[in-house]
């Protein structure tokens, strides 16, 4: 039977004083009836969070309450001996932190699992703050099947580690949603995955040298992939920024109204693509200041690229694409993040039915029954509303203002 | 199409009821009150003062500089109204200034007014 506690440092109203003690003091819950725990106020916690054989719990934070382990260990272990679903929530706007601070941590994980016990874990509207060590990483498990989802995540500044921020060998999926994963910026890799991973990252902005490398015995086996409305920023590495060659993707996918963007001078190193398989769909995506746009790698006959906008970039698509529509220009995006008024990409992308919003969650296209746009972002187009009904005492006539030549008296041109 | 929005004569500040430009239609007829710088209908063969929305302006009333000094304008047995083309009109904008080019209305009394909803008059 699931329980329903409340941690406040206080200990009023029979709450508990740490998070250990409640946990101690939880049972699993069930999938339809998840077991709580409320952190209720804006205290530091200097501890770890131990699940232990624990399942279906869900820790809620209703305060901006500050989780800072001072210990050289994962702060949040789970699924030692048992699967585990898990959940890190928010309730009442709060926005808490895990800050883990050992100065003496290196290549620890905040969220860890082994490599025995699937974990499901779900981690909705936290912010990560490392603020000692030498290298944090934010969630490793190599447990074959384990579920990773980050749901409006915020990494503040912190010691990141400099190798794979999400290291998930054998996940069965990765689900990166509005997330700002911008300050994460040391890391070479955003996230390691097996070939079988399923990738879902959208409207994240996300600032690494490579976004996913992918690893596993047998390349190309049941990955699928979705890359829409994000913002990445690549550095002047000699790198590919997305490099599918070794196995994700043998079932599909859509990489679509993203921003490759290389910052400050433009980079003949960087890669953007690089895609072995058939199938991989890259339409609607701005490339900035890159070395090469897309390169295949293998024996490929065609894939597709359908609309994109490619600046200052030494080279476009390599190799035996289906290229059509690829806009060569500035994209004229202005300094808020955003398409000005004249920019090319403007109703300039192909219609792509299954993505809805973008990267702010406006609708897609705009106007409604318009063309998508190229990027992350779609231009709002203002709604001109009808025409103005001509009420009682006024006549709509055929003529039109031309100049006001003095106060309450103006030229007219009459038709 | 006549350029309407190239006027390079300098138009003094003046009142309304002049005409500008050479590709103007202005008629003559007789008037029954119709007044200078605003749109005015016919009512038995005469020129006479808008009254509701339901009239159908016939143009606009222009100055008759050749009338004696002494002369209410709005008096003259015989006036020149503007058909097509430029000219100034007594304005009822309803805030601010108008947009440049935009249809304009005419309320019930005669004046211009950018949109609907407001009917001016004395």
């Amino acid at each position: 039977m699931a329980t329903h506690l409340v941690v406040k440092k206080s200990g009023d109203d029979g709450a508990y004083t740490t998070i250990a003690a409640a946990i101690a003091a939880s049972t699993s819950g069930t999938s339809e009836d998840w077991s709580t725990i409320t952190i209720d106020d804006a205290e530091t916690y200097d501890e770890f969070i131990d699940f232990g054989a624990l399942d279906y719990v869900k820790i809620i934070a209703a305060n901006n309450c500050t989780i800072a382990p001072s210990y050289a260990a994962a702060p949040v272990t789970m699924g030692s001996s048992a699967p585990a679903n898990i959940q890190f929530d928010t309730s009442n706007g709060a926005n808490p932190t895990l800050a883990p601070a050992a100065s003496q941590a290196d290549k620890l994980p905040i969220f860890a699992w082994g490599e025995t016990h699937a974990v499901d874990l779900l981690v909705n509207g936290w912010r990560f703050q490392p603020i000692a060590g030498t290298g944090w990483l934010i969630a490793e498990g190599k447990a074959p099947g384990s579920v990773l989802k980050l749901d409006s995540i915020f990494a503040l500044d912190g010691p990141w580690t400099t190798n794979e921020i999400l290291k998930l060998d054998k996940a069965a999926s990765l689900t990166v949603l509005d997330c700002n994963m911008e300050n994460v910026e040391t890391a070479e890799v955003f996230a390691l995955i097996g070939p079988e991973t399923i990738v879902d990252i959208q409207r994240s902005s996300i600032e690494a040298d490579t976004l996913l490398a992918i690893e596993g015995p047998t390349a190309g086996t049941g990955g699928e992939l979705s890359v829409i409305n994000n913002m990445f920023v690549l550095r002047d590495v000699n790198k590919v920024f997305l490099d599918l060659s070794d196995g994700v993707n043998a079932t599909g996918g859509l990489i679509a109204h993203n921003l490759f963007m290389r910052l400050g001078e433009p980079s003949t190193l960087v890669t953007a693509i690089k895609t072995p398989y058939n199938n991989v769909d890259v339409s609607n995506n701005i490339f900035i200041g890159l070395g090469t746009v897309g390169t295949i790698d293998g024996a490929v006959t065609t894939v597709t690229a359908n609309n994109n906008c490619v600046y200052d970039c030494n080279t476009g698509f390599f190799g035996n694409w289906a290229e059509a529509g690829t806009v060569i220009t500035d994209p004229k995006l202005s300094d808020n993040g955003d398409l000005e008024p004249d920019s090319p990409c403007i109703d300039a992308g192909v219609d792509i039915p299954t993505v809805t919003v973008d990267i702010k969650g406006r609708p897609r296209p705009s106007p409604e029954g318009g063309k998508w746009d190229i990027g992350p972002w779609e231009f709002q187009h203002e709604d001109p509303g009808p025409d103005p009904e001509p009420e009682p005492g006024n006549e709509l006539i055929n003529a039109t203002f031309v100049r006001e030549v003095a106060e309450n008296v103006w030229l007219i041109y009459v038709k | 199409m006549a350029r309407f929005d190239n006027i390079t004569t300098e138009i003094p500040p003046e009142g309304a009821g002049e005409a500008y430009g050479t590709v103007n239609i202005i008629l003559t007829a007789e008037n029954d009150g119709a007044k200078v710088g605003r749109f005015a209908k016919f009512s038995n063969g005469k020129l006479v003062p808008m009254e509701s929305a339901d009239d159908t302006p016939a143009g606009v009333v222009l100055r008759d500089l050749t009338l004696p000094v002494d002369t209410d304008p709005d008096d003259a047995p015989l006036v020149d109204y503007l058909v097509k083309g430029l000219a100034t009109v007594e304005a009822d904008p309803v805030e601010g200034l108008p947009e440049i080019g935009a249809r304009l209305y005419v309320t019930a009394d005669g004046r211009v007014a950018e949109a609907a909803g407001d009917e001016g008059g004395d």
